[in-house]
């Protein structure tokens, strides 16, 4: 679990353990520095033979010429991500596949009469996907086009700056679920997250996060970016309509967890073709997945338009 | 908080640890190799007369890499570069650790400008047909309504280098710039041992008011790119920077002085110590830029001779 040491004395973001600078604004680490009082001339020497160091290009760190033991320096350490909380599963694997059983029921006049019935559950794999969850305070400033106040175009220009909170936004950080998957189920954990990893089955499976806290702070920046634009999209432009939206965060307190969401990946089989629903472990209702579409009512469908449009077509002749 | 550091103080000599040889120490260096014995020495002044670097670059070039990018880089430098580049002699190479500050701030811009809208419309206009005919026409034509919008923009300056150093300019630094600062270390004196590391030399207030401009310039470019409309003009801006930051840094830069022609002073080539990337002003060759005019003109005259003989 990643180490708070100290706080950003400029943007109030938390430094962690190996951070130089801060990842938000910039700014430096708090560092004690001996404070000199006198002109001092340091040999650097080998603690094994005694032997003046130097700094080696091709090992990037001060080297003994004689017994090539190396000297350690302070540098940004870039630590592969782990979990620090856990969402509970509060769906159990039946709960699960009977929820997938109604979604399938439900489906709609294009998809197949008997899927519900003839779909046949595979496998149910609980899983917990790795994302991010992050509070901050932004000062945003936007500009763009939108359908307001317009003249002879289509587009009027505006712009604007507000100060906006964010408050447990995730940010994705799986490879097993896709990005339209985790949309779905992130409005359904509602916590409380423990540090404690509670796994419902033994054959769950824990997503590692597989990139280091520098990509994953970009990561985590990208999407704090992307949801200050739909905030400003959504709530912010006049008219109906915008386009060439332009956002510039100021980001302060950017506080991130590396968390682990529980779900279920369910795989069933439907007239010989594999289909997947991914149900969020905590709310057996979100879920999203793949059906396949009922081909021969769709072309009755097309048919019967087309037959009412002949019709139509015969009946405005004969008049 | 900016605080500015005292001056730089004057040359030092002292006694090197290993044989007790009696060094002098250059101005601006704090590091030095004992001629008698080769023991690399750091010297740390009082924090009041020089604060250390607090961040460092390290080199991951070596001498030898160093040398086979400026090799690679000559070779690059057109039909119009000097012939003597190519058979150039390496005069003098150092590696030497620049003193730089990194800048940082929050920058709170008020601005203004002009929005250019595209609309189309459809328009009369009149023409002659194939036949000499005078017909009229109606043709949808493209055109631009302008829009003014004002507003306020705020963002960090962040990673803005700029040099300490009287020794390279920092038109010169920008050259082999960007630096990876994802891998830059706190400063430990072990990073300098066996190099040669300067003191800042340029005045701190100095070093502030360059980062600044330099900083302004880019808030200059996000706002153009932060422009909505099909195009912009006239954009105005004024910038009032808060919660500055300025970091003094040492970065890792080969320096290389190469003499192309034995009558002229050698050119100086600079090698980015951790990127690879070199910079360097590139003479030209009279002689080729001659030809090539005279080349060109005489194609002109041709052009003309064979354009007037009705050809």
């Amino acid at each position: 679990m990643p180490e708070v040491v100290a706080e950003c004395a400029r943007c109030a973001s938390p430094i962690e353990r190996g951070d130089l600078r801060c990842a938000v604004c910039g700014d430096s680490a708090p560092h004690e520095s001996e404070r000199r009082t006198a002109t001092e001339v340091e040999v650097l020497r080998c603690d094994g033979c005694g032997a003046s160091v130097r700094y080696d290009p091709a090992i990037q760190a001060p080297r003994c010429g004689f017994c090539d033991s190396t000297l350690h320096v302070e540098m940004v350490t870039d630590p592969t991500e782990e979990s620090e909380l856990y969402f509970e599963f509060t769906v159990d694997p039946a709960q699960a596949i009977k929820a997938v059983r109604g979604w399938l029921g439900r489906r709609g006049f294009f998809y197949p009469s008997d899927l519900r019935d003839r779909a046949r559950m595979r496998s149910v794999k609980p899983i917990y996907w790795a994302g991010w969850m992050f509070d901050a305070d932004a000062l945003v400033s936007y500009a763009a086009d939108t359908n307001h106040d317009t003249w002879r175009s289509s587009w009027a220009p505006c712009a604007g700056q507000v100060e906006l909170h964010f408050d447990d936004v995730v940010a994705p950080g799986t490879r097993g679920l896709r990005p339209d998957e985790t949309a779905v189920l992130v409005s359904s954990y509602r916590g409380p997250a423990s540090a404690e990893l509670r796994l419902p089955t033994e054959d769950t499976l824990v997503e590692r996060f597989e990139v280091q806290r520098s990509a994953a702070r970009e990561i985590v920046r990208r999407s704090l970016r992307s949801m200050a634009s739909r905030r400003i999209a959504d709530g912010h432009l006049p008219g109906t309509a915008h386009r060439s939206l332009h956002t510039e965060c100021v980001v302060r307190s950017l506080v991130t967890h590396r968390v682990s969401f529980p779900a279920y990946i369910l795989a069933y089989r439907y007239r010989g073709e594999l289909y997947r629903v991914v149900v969020s472990g905590q709310d057996a209702s979100c879920m999203t997945g793949a059906a396949p579409l009922s081909w021969g009512k769709i072309a009755a469908v097309v048919a019967g338009v087309l037959a009412l449009i002949a019709l139509v077509f015969v009946i405005v002749a004969a008049m | 908080m900016v605080t500015a550091p005292p001056p730089v103080p004057e040359s030092t000599t002292f006694d090197c640890q290993s044989c007790g040889a009696t060094l002098t120490l250059r101005e601006h260096e704090r590091t030095a190799v004992c001629p008698f014995c080769a023991s690399p020495a750091v010297v740390e002044k009082p924090s009041s007369e020089n604060p250390d670097p607090t961040f460092v670059v390290g080199f991951v070039l070596d001498q030898p890499r160093a040398s086979q990018r400026v090799r690679q880089w000559i070779k690059r430098r057109g039909w119009f570069a000097h012939g003597g580049l190519a058979s150039a002699v390496v005069q003098e190479t150092r590696g030497v650790y620049l003193p730089a500050y990194l800048y940082g701030a929050v920058a709170d811009s008020d601005y203004e400008a002009e929005i250019g809208e595209n609309y189309t419309t459809t328009e009369t206009y009149t023409t002659t047909d194939s036949k000499g005919n005078t017909v009229v026409r109606t043709r949808v034509v493209v055109k631009t309504e302008w829009r003014h919008l004002a507003g306020r923009h705020s963002c960090y300056l962040v990673d803005v280098v700029v040099t300490a150093s009287r020794g390279l300019s920092n038109a010169e630094l920008e050259a082999v710039e960007p630096f990876d600062l994802g891998a830059i270390r706190r400063y430990d004196p072990a990073l300098f041992s066996g190099w040669i590391a300067e003191e800042p030399s340029i005045v701190f207030e100095k070093c502030r008011e360059l980062a600044h401009s330099e900083g302004t310039e880019s808030v200059g470019r996000k706002l153009a790119r932060f422009m909505p409309g099909d195009s912009h003009r006239g954009l105005r801006f004024e910038t009032r920077v808060h919660d500055e930051i300025l970091h003094l840094v040492s970065l890792p830069i080969w320096i290389f002085a190469l003499r192309y022609d034995p009558n002229k002073p050698p050119i100086r080539v600079t090698v980015n110590g951790q990127t690879g990337k070199v910079g360097g002003a590139i003479p030209l060759s009279p002689i080729k830029i001659t030809i090539a005019v005279i080349l060109g003109l005489l194609l002109v005259l041709a052009i003309v001779l064979i354009v007037r003989g009705g050809i």
